[in-house]
């Protein structure tokens, strides 16, 4: 009986031991991938794109837009964002101004070119679909380590490629999701694919992202990014057409005059 | 067809293989190298890559083989990305190079007092065809053919040119001599009107955007003046908008027309902006005629003062005249300060006699009545310091000049005339936000030299985003304006409370909807409502659906003289 007990014991030791040892290293390695992730990305400045995103119901009923952004690297905080909406043509000359932040909600401006008006908006909850797309304003923003807590799960093959698959829980009680699954590749840490998880914990989207190039010898774009909703069947390409970095921008192409010259 | 009309479609084409499947037609002044020199930057694939998929995709459009020689007319396949993926960098780039090479020599010694003829071009094209390209079908396998001498090792001959120079391209496939007298002229041809450096012309930096919107007005009941139910209109918005190329200064032109079935008065030709804008470090100067915005309130705008409302387009007061003024804005840490000064003054425009939502008397607006003596001409000047203290937005701003708003003088024949005083008003708007509400205050203070009011509106938006398990938003507006004048205000709100809801379906046709009630606090039985509602019908149409109601039982309210304008106006805009 004793031995059992011990052999018992023993058993739940490992048990423990076998879960919590894993555990309190994936953590460790999720966030020194995570980190890694970051840091390679640093240094970009500022970038200008064309956009076009093709939004697709489960009819497999086609819309597209067409947006042009310009971003800015913030050292220490979130990035800035301006985007000028060109097609549809009823929301052509719409810009949307976005100062990302890490420890506090977002700053975010619309100007409206029919009433000359620039509007606050109020940014707490960012869940919410940008241009009737499958795109959350979430999933736009700026990767920041802030924003969420991290935990490596595994190493796994995707299309021939090595990737770590990190688990992100968001920080942010107002983020859409419960967490999210990142497949990282092992050798220049990009992105390749993403699952979304609502907040009951079921497989809400999943993000591709393709045609990777790199730009100023170091920083990986994904041309193409196509987001799948499992549950309504609605997809949403996004493809990057031109983007060019070092264009010399600076804050004051990022405030709320820049948003109102924006054309 | 210009190069910087082909790069876009190039560039949707190439990245998205479901847009424009070719572009062209391709003027003879194009090459495809200055395409590629303009596009290179921070292309996905190689500019040289893109020629040489574009080239094999499209065998007849080069001449001679030499991806520098556009056929003119030429109307190019785009490649697919496959395609263009599937191509060897390097190897692309040598061909190009090696083409670029020859198309220099040609340059140099090629024959030159020739003209040519698209007919000759044609000819050459085809005897083109009998030839091996130097480069393989890209499902060969690019990669396996033995690399392009980067410069041809044959000098080329004037007589021959493109011929003997890319013979060295594939030593395995030696050229047939093409002595076809025709094909020097075409080359020639090519050639005089190409450039490998072409700088972009000032129209490719040009936006131009019209809107053409059709409106129908459907009256509940015929109005107190008898006039008819149904009110049709026509409007159109031009839009030129150009930027100097280091972004240091821009123009715009922007008139509107707008033609009524019923009422004079909502003719309108009206310049909304005009004007020169340039910008340097902190600094903004404005020359011309534009419309700005001041405020933060959805209800009404009390502090917004610098344009005069086009009243007739829409009673809201959100439609605005241009207003000719010069602008400087100083910006900084310390704020936004803008300065204006409003050299002439517009008046706004009112319905006539046919007109429906008007008041009961004729006004006859070309007699109107002026406190100064300069009339229209007074110049009004105008401040505004803003500043956001990390979650609230402050604006402090004061205006000096004509009122936008008129007063009324009835005249011994019964008519009204409009008059506008000279006023002093200071405004305060802030707003300041808490997570998903953000808390909303306009308040004015505005003397006429004998008398002063006060006017408030203040309230809040609150955000809700996925509402119902669904993308919709759904959003709460709730504002209570107040005038101190009492019933004697000339704005509506004077103590008055407006609850609304706005719904965002968030779906691929941006369908919104907003419904507000104007509750009068001092008299249960009069209200106002307005609704508005819009949906995409395609990329160019978009269907608007707008209707206000108004019911008072008392006279001495503003809109007893609207109590039978009650209107539903359906609206169709055609953005091209």
């Amino acid at each position: 009986m004793n031995q059992l007990n011990w052999k018992g014991a023993a058993a739940i030791g490992l048990l423990l031991a076998g879960f919590a040892v894993p555990v309190w290293a994936d953590a460790a390695k999720g966030l020194q991938i995570a980190t890694e992730r970051k840091t390679r990305d640093e240094g970009w400045k500022d970038s200008e794109a064309k956009t076009t995103m093709v939004l697709r119901n489960a009819q497999g009923e086609e819309s597209t837009r067409q947006i042009r952004t310009l971003a800015l690297e913030v050292a220490n905080d979130g990035d800035k964002g301006l985007t000028i909406f060109d097609e549809p043509k009823d929301v052509r000359g719409t810009a949307f101004l976005n100062h990302s932040h890490t420890g506090k909600p977002d700053d975010q401006w619309l100007y409206l070119p029919a009433l000359k008006r620039v509007k606050r908006i109020a940014s707490r909850n960012k869940s919410g679909p940008f241009m009737g797309s499958e795109f959350a304003y979430e999933d736009l923003s700026s990767f920041e380590l802030e924003k969420f807590g991290f935990n490596y799960l595994k190493d796994e093959q995707l299309n021939g490629i090595n990737t770590f698959v990190v688990e992100q829980v968001p920080t942010d009680e107002f983020s859409g999701y419960s967490k999210t699954l990142v497949w990282v590749d092992q050798q220049d840490y990009k992105v390749l694919k993403i699952e979304f998880y609502d907040k009951k914990s079921s497989l809400l989207k999943t993000l591709l992202l393709q045609d990777y190039q790199q730009y100023l010898g170091k920083y990986w774009r994904p041309l193409k990014m196509t987001m799948q909703n499992h549950q309504t069947g609605k997809s949403t390409d996004l493809l990057t057409q031109d983007i060019q970095f070092g264009k010399g921008r600076t804050d004051a192409d990022f405030d709320t005059n820049a948003l109102q010259r924006s054309k | 067809m210009r190069l910087t009309q082909l790069l876009p479609l190039l560039c949707s084409g190439l990245f998205w293989p479901l847009a424009a499947a070719e572009l062209g037609p391709v003027s003879a002044k194009d090459t495809l190298w200055s395409l590629a020199k303009a596009a290179r930057g921070d292309a996905p694939y190689s500019m040289y890559q893109v020629i040489i998929a574009l080239q094999q995709k499209n065998p007849r459009a080069f001449i001679g083989n030499n991806v520098h020689h556009v056929q003119n007319g030429a109307v190019l396949q785009i490649p697919t990305t496959a395609e263009i993926a599937a191509v060897d960098p390097e190897l692309a780039r040598q061909k190009v190079e090696a083409d670029e090479q020859l198309w220099r020599q040609l340059q140099r010694h090629g024959p030159r007092a020739q003209g040519g003829s698209s007919s000759a071009t044609n000819r050459l094209i085809a005897g083109q065809q009998k030839f091996v390209s130097p480069f393989p079908q890209v499902q060969t396998g690019l990669s396996a053919t033995p690399a392009t001498p980067a410069t041809p090792a044959t000098p080329a001959t004037p007589a021959t040119p493109a011929i003997v120079a890319a013979a060295p391209a594939v030593p395995t496939a030696p050229l047939p001599p093409l002595k076809t007298p025709a094909a020097q002229p075409a080359i020639v041809q090519s050639q005089g009107r190409s450039t490998t450096t072409s700088a972009p012309h000032w129209t490719d930096r040009l936006q131009t955007n019209s809107t053409l919107g059709l409106e129908s007005r459907l009256f509940a009941k015929q109005g107190l003046q008898q006039q008819a139910r149904v009110q049709n209109s026509v409007n159109f918005l031009q839009e030129w908008y150009w930027q100097a190329e280091d972004e240091s200064h821009s123009w715009t032109f922007s008139p509107y027309l707008r033609w009524d079935q019923r009422d004079a008065e909502r003719h309108l030709i009206d310049i909304r902006q005009a004007f020169w804008l340039t910008l340097g470090q902190g600094w903004e100067l404005k020359l011309g005629i534009d419309q700005v915005f001041w405020g933060v309130t959805e209800s009404q705008h009390l502090v917004d003062i610098v344009n005069q409302t086009d009243f007739v387009d829409n009673i809201d007061g959100e439609s605005k005249l241009g207003q000719p003024m010069l602008q400087f804005n100083l910006f900084g840490d310390f704020g936004n300060l803008q300065t204006f000064v409003l050299p002439y003054f517009r008046q706004r425009t009112l319905p006539g006699v046919n007109g429906r939502l008007r008041l009961p008397l004729i006004v006859e607006q070309d007699k109107a009545v002026f406190a100064s003596d300069d009339k229209q001409q007074h110049i009004d000047w105008a401040l505004r310091y803003a500043k956001q203290i990390d979650q609230l937005d402050i604006g402090l701003s004061y205006f000096q000049g004509t009122s936008r708003e008129p007063g009324y003088i009835p005249t011994a024949q019964g008519t009204l005339l409009p008059y506008y005083a000279q006023i002093k008003q200071w405004g305060l708007d802030a707003q300041w936000i808490v997570d998903s509400w953000i808390w909303k205050l306009e308040t004015i203070r505005r003397s006429d030299g004998q008398s002063h009011y006060r006017a408030l509106t203040g309230g809040f938006e609150y955000s809700m985003v996925g509402v119902w398990d669904s993308d919709f938003d759904l959003g709460w507006l709730m504002e209570y304006q107040y005038d101190s004048r009492g019933m004697n205000a000339t704005a509506i709100g004077q103590r008055d409370l407006f609850i609304g809801t706005r719904l965002a379906w968030n779906d691929a046709a941006g369908t919104e909807l907003l419904f507000g009630i104007a509750q009068d606090l001092d008299d249960s039985g009069s209200r106002s409502g307005l609704l508005e509602a819009s949906t995409r019908y395609n990329n160019n149409v978009r269907l608007r659906l707008d209707a206000w109601f108004f019911q008072t039982r008392s006279p001495e309210q503003q809109i007893w003289w609207l109590r039978q304008d009650d209107y539903l106006q359906l609206g169709i805009d055609y953005y091209f």
